[in-house]
């Protein structure tokens, strides 16, 4: 009877497991045959993100929108499918879906390696070298209008400097933010640019400090902080200073530690290419100069402290989630956080009862002036935003049977009209000459003014060192060791540590050799086959020069570090400390080299 | 009596005309086949085995000769430069097949090209480097040549900062001071490159003033758009470190910061080099004005000016 029971189970089991399958299967029927249909009819586009934050869908949906329009009414039946991916999934169902071949049309790029740029995707440096079509066509239409309002004589006007430009020069920052240095190409066009801010409740500020006015200074930020503390502990209520989670501290870290050591980043930048790397930062660990005990760094680390002791207690295991919901909750003062997050907490906090809403204002991070008492001899400067480039870009894969339509997709939707009207909806900052931010955003706008880079420990990009700097970095910021402790415990791990990324660095240079070697070969070949038409040869050998600059510097780069080297010894210090650091390190270097 | 000559040699070239055509099975400059085409761009992927495919379609097509070898050639490519399976013994064998074919003058030169990394790749330095020498003497004008000129510099130099690095630099001074050639920013050839080799040259090797000389030349003959908008920034920068840190130039170092916050306002070092083009005074007020700086409050540029008039009192 038991036996009979347990196979009726058994059969069951596999009678549930055969109709899962089936329904699986048909369902893949479907999509695949809807997909079918989908094509026949139109010409179809897919274009996937990762971008969920609110409006940001409903803002690629209008733009979805128009565009089909436009191309109805010029007798093109044209589809254009919006596939978000949440951040979590978009690199595994990216690479899946290139390496399988079957990728959507255009693609987010971000989040995947930088190598599949080549491979995966079409440069888009020459159509971005020419001016974008739908300027001069709507420059066109406006001249054939006998009368004009003052709105269309104003956008007549800029687009009288602009129709003639390239598309690449109609972007604010001429979309150098899209430029991969790797290959030399543009990819990507982007509609969208970036900053940090920080936002604050000003009934909570009137409430507490009697004004609703931001901080004008790094020690008004702290006494604020402060204030707001106390009168969450005189009155029994949980306030928070300042909202914040690992990620928000990563951004008071960045930012004040360059404003403490950006002009040493300029010092130790031995090549003089504008910014200090890993190498260059690892000569100056050898040189002595570069150690926790650097009172610049020291420096910038008690800001960071300083900070963290607003933040709530557990914040390292807090996720940025939480402390964003701490803050449209009315719980915390101030928070953090991008240009991104603006219209989410806005929506957020409408979203509360009546009587928890709350006015948002929006400030930079004060920087510390000089004047101030123990960190005013190391104040620098604020970071620039010189380059916060062009961002919430697309490519296009090279699985597309669409290119051209793809392209005028791009093209249509980084016209003034349509950027403004796109980030109108999505809460960001547009960045096509002319486009209009919303109001509220004129906060983030990016500021020039600043320096960049500081002289954290990081030799190879999330490499070993950074590794070991993280692990004792966050006992040091939540108060669970002290400084000195921070510093011994780093200094001691880190010429082995050192060492291992110099090697990887040193033979990585190499191992990019082939694949830059061959593309330049295909670049070399077409000058030879691209025939003989002066422009094109032109456009051909340019091409071939942009391929060989990467290579160059991968040829190179070894040569580079044995000189870095041989010219930080003949400088070694002679202190105690130094010797013992550069004796580890060279010992830990002849190890892993014999490797 | 002109006229009937003119008639007479024009009726006779038409009809030697008519008999090459008819001659030759093939229509004169027939359309690259699409096939090789499309062998090409999946090549430039770097997807060498569908590239291999097309490439071997190729050359079954009823098609000009050259087409033929252009083929060939893309085969050998794939034989040699493929990541994975790779087999220099087919790729040359290939290259020889075309050569005996009695190619046109550059893709015979391609080939060596190519050949001269295959033989490098088998550690016979040698053969590789009389090919790239004949490269150099013989097409220096073309990118062929010059691509020759920085793959033997780079072979031949050594460590930075060695005598070796000195002399393959200064062969390569004396191949640039013989070239008879127009360049343009329109059309740079590899000049950009050669110049930016030669300047890392010297500039590990502490000769600054003449790593400057290679460097203000790529940054002269290069434009954003033939070499790199980031690329062109930072040698910029670099010039004006050189002549600050290095050659006590201040004058020229404020000239490179103001070329750089004039024509590359978007990097990270832009508001560094205004702040020192306005110390050394070679940017005025209005021209800092008209570039209309996001963030650069007229405050901001009474503080920067005030403090250059001071320092000059």
């Amino acid at each position: 009877m038991s036996k009979s029971k347990k196979e009726g189970g058994g059969k069951w089991i596999n009678m549930i497991g055969l109709a899962v399958l089936v329904v699986c299967y048909a369902g893949a029927i479907w999509n695949v045959v809807k997909a079918k249909r989908q094509e026949s009819r139109a010409d179809v586009i897919r274009v996937v993100h990762w971008q969920l934050e609110l409006g940001v869908r409903d803002g690629l949906a209008s733009l979805i929108e128009d565009f089909e329009a436009l191309k109805a009414e010029q007798g093109q039946s044209v589809e254009v499918v919006q596939i978000p991916i949440p951040e979590g999934a978009y690199n595994q169902y990216v690479t899946t879906q290139l390496i399988g071949g079957t990728a959507p049309d255009m693609i987010q790029i971000g989040k995947f390696p930088v190598e599949y740029l080549g491979r995966y995707f079409y440069p888009l440096s020459n159509k971005l070298q020419k001016p974008n079509p739908f300027l001069g066509e709507r420059l066109a239409e406006l001249n054939q209008k006998s009368e004009r309002s003052e709105v269309e004589e104003t956008q007549r006007t800029l687009l009288e400097t602009l129709a003639p430009k390239a598309w690449m020069d109609t972007f604010n920052d001429g979309l150098r933010g899209q430029f991969v240095p790797e290959f030399q190409e543009y990819f990507g066009v982007g509609f969208s640019t970036f900053t940090v801010r920080m936002y604050y409740n000003k009934n909570l500020f009137l409430k507490v400090l009697g004004h609703d006015r931001p901080p004008a200074s790094f020690e008004e930020l702290i006494s604020f902080s402060e204030a707001i503390k106390e009168y969450g502990e005189e009155h029994s209520i949980s306030l928070l200073p300042i909202a914040s989670s690992k990620y928000q501290a990563e951004v008071f870290r960045n930012r004040y530690l360059g404003e403490i050591t950006s002009d040493l980043d300029r010092l130790w930048d031995l090549d003089h290419s504008g910014e200090m790397d890993g190498v260059e930062s690892l000569m100056a660990m050898l040189r002595g100069e570069h150690t926790p005990w650097n009172p610049q760094y020291r420096a910038a680390m008690d800001v960071v402290q300083s900070l963290a002791s607003f933040f709530p207690r557990g914040f390292m295991s807090m996720g940025r989630e939480d402390s964003g919901f701490a803050f449209v909750q009315g719980k915390a003062g101030m928070i953090t956080s991008g240009s991104w997050d603006a219209l989410s907490y806005l929506k957020k906090i409408q979203d509360q009862p009546v009587e928890n809403r709350f006015e948002v204002g929006i400030f930079d991070l004060p920087s510390i002036s000089l004047t101030h008492p123990e960190y005013g001899i190391y104040a620098d400067g604020r970071l620039s935003e010189a380059s916060a480039g062009t961002g919430f870009a697309f490519g296009i894969t090279r699985f597309t049977s669409n290119f051209d339509l793809c392209v005028e997709f791009l093209q249509y939707a980084t016209t003034p009209e349509m950027n403004t009207h796109v980030n109108e909806i999505a809460g960001w900052i547009p960045v096509i000459t002319g486009a209009i931010p919303k109001e509220w955003l004129k906060n983030f706008q990016p500021n020039i003014v600043g320096y960049v880079g500081n002289i954290r420990f990081e030799v190879l990009g999330g490499g070993k060192v950074k590794l070991r700097e993280d692990q004792v970095f966050w006992p040091l910021i939540s108060g669970d060791t002290d400084y000195e402790t921070y510093a011994s415990e780093l200094w001691s791990s880190l010429p082995a540590e050192a060492a291992t990324d110099f090697k990887r660095l040193y033979e990585g240079s190499r191992e990019s050799i082939p694949n830059r070697q061959a593309r330049k070969s295909a670049y070399l070949a077409n000058v030879v086959f691209g025939g003989q038409d002066p422009q094109n040869r032109a456009v051909n050998e340019i091409q071939l020069q942009r391929s060989l600059q990467p290579l160059l510097l991968f040829k190179t780069t070894q040569k580079k570090m044995d000189r870095m080297l041989e010219l930080t010894l003949e400088d070694a210090p002679e202190d105690e400390r130094s010797v013992e650091f550069n004796q580890e390190f060279f010992k830990a270097l002849e190890r892993e080299m014999s490797q | 009596m002109l006229s009937i000559l003119f008639t007479k040699y024009a009726v006779r070239g038409l009809v030697y005309l008519g008999v090459l055509a008819t001659a030759t099975s093939q229509p004169l400059c027939a359309e690259k086949p699409e096939v090789l085409e499309k062998a090409w761009q999946e090549y430039q992927f770097l997807s060498m085995e569908v590239a291999e495919t097309y490439f071997q379609e190729a050359l079954k097509q009823d098609t000009e000769e050259s087409y033929l070898q252009e083929a060939k050639i893309g085969l050998a490519m794939v034989s040699q430069f493929r990541e994975r399976g790779g087999d220099l013994d087919v790729a040359e064998k290939l290259y020889q097949d075309v050569l005996e074919q009695d190619p046109p003058e550059e893709t015979r030169r391609l080939i060596h090209s190519f050949l001269a990394d295959l033989y490098l790749s088998r550690g016979e330095d040698e053969k590789a480097l009389d090919l790239l020498n004949t490269l150099i003497e013989t097409s220096p004008e073309s990118v062929l040549g010059q691509d020759a000129l920085i793959r033997k510099t780079i072979f031949t130099m050594g460590a930075y900062g060695s005598p070796e690095s000195l002399a393959a630099a200064a062969e390569v001074e004396t191949v640039l001071s013989e070239l008879n050639l127009e360049v343009s920013e329109e059309r740079p050839y590899l000049l950009p490159m050669i110049h930016s080799l030669v300047g890392n040259i010297y500039f590990w090797a502490a000769d600054y003033s003449k790593s400057a000389v290679h460097l203000d030349a790529f940054s002269r003959i290069g434009t954003p758009e033939t070499t790199s908008y980031g690329s062109q920034a930072s040698v910029l920068y670099r010039l004006a470190k050189i002549f600050e840190n290095k050659l006590n130039q201040p004058e020229l170092a404020g000239n490179y910061y103001r070329r750089l916050i004039t024509g590359y306002p978007n990097v990270g070092m832009s508001y560094y080099s205004l702040e020192r083009a306005i110390q050394y005074k070679t940017i005025t007020r209005s021209e800092v004005e008209d570039l209309r700086l996001n963030g650069l409050t007229s405050e901001i540029l009474d503080e920067l000016f005030s403090q250059s008039e001071g320092e000059k009192n």
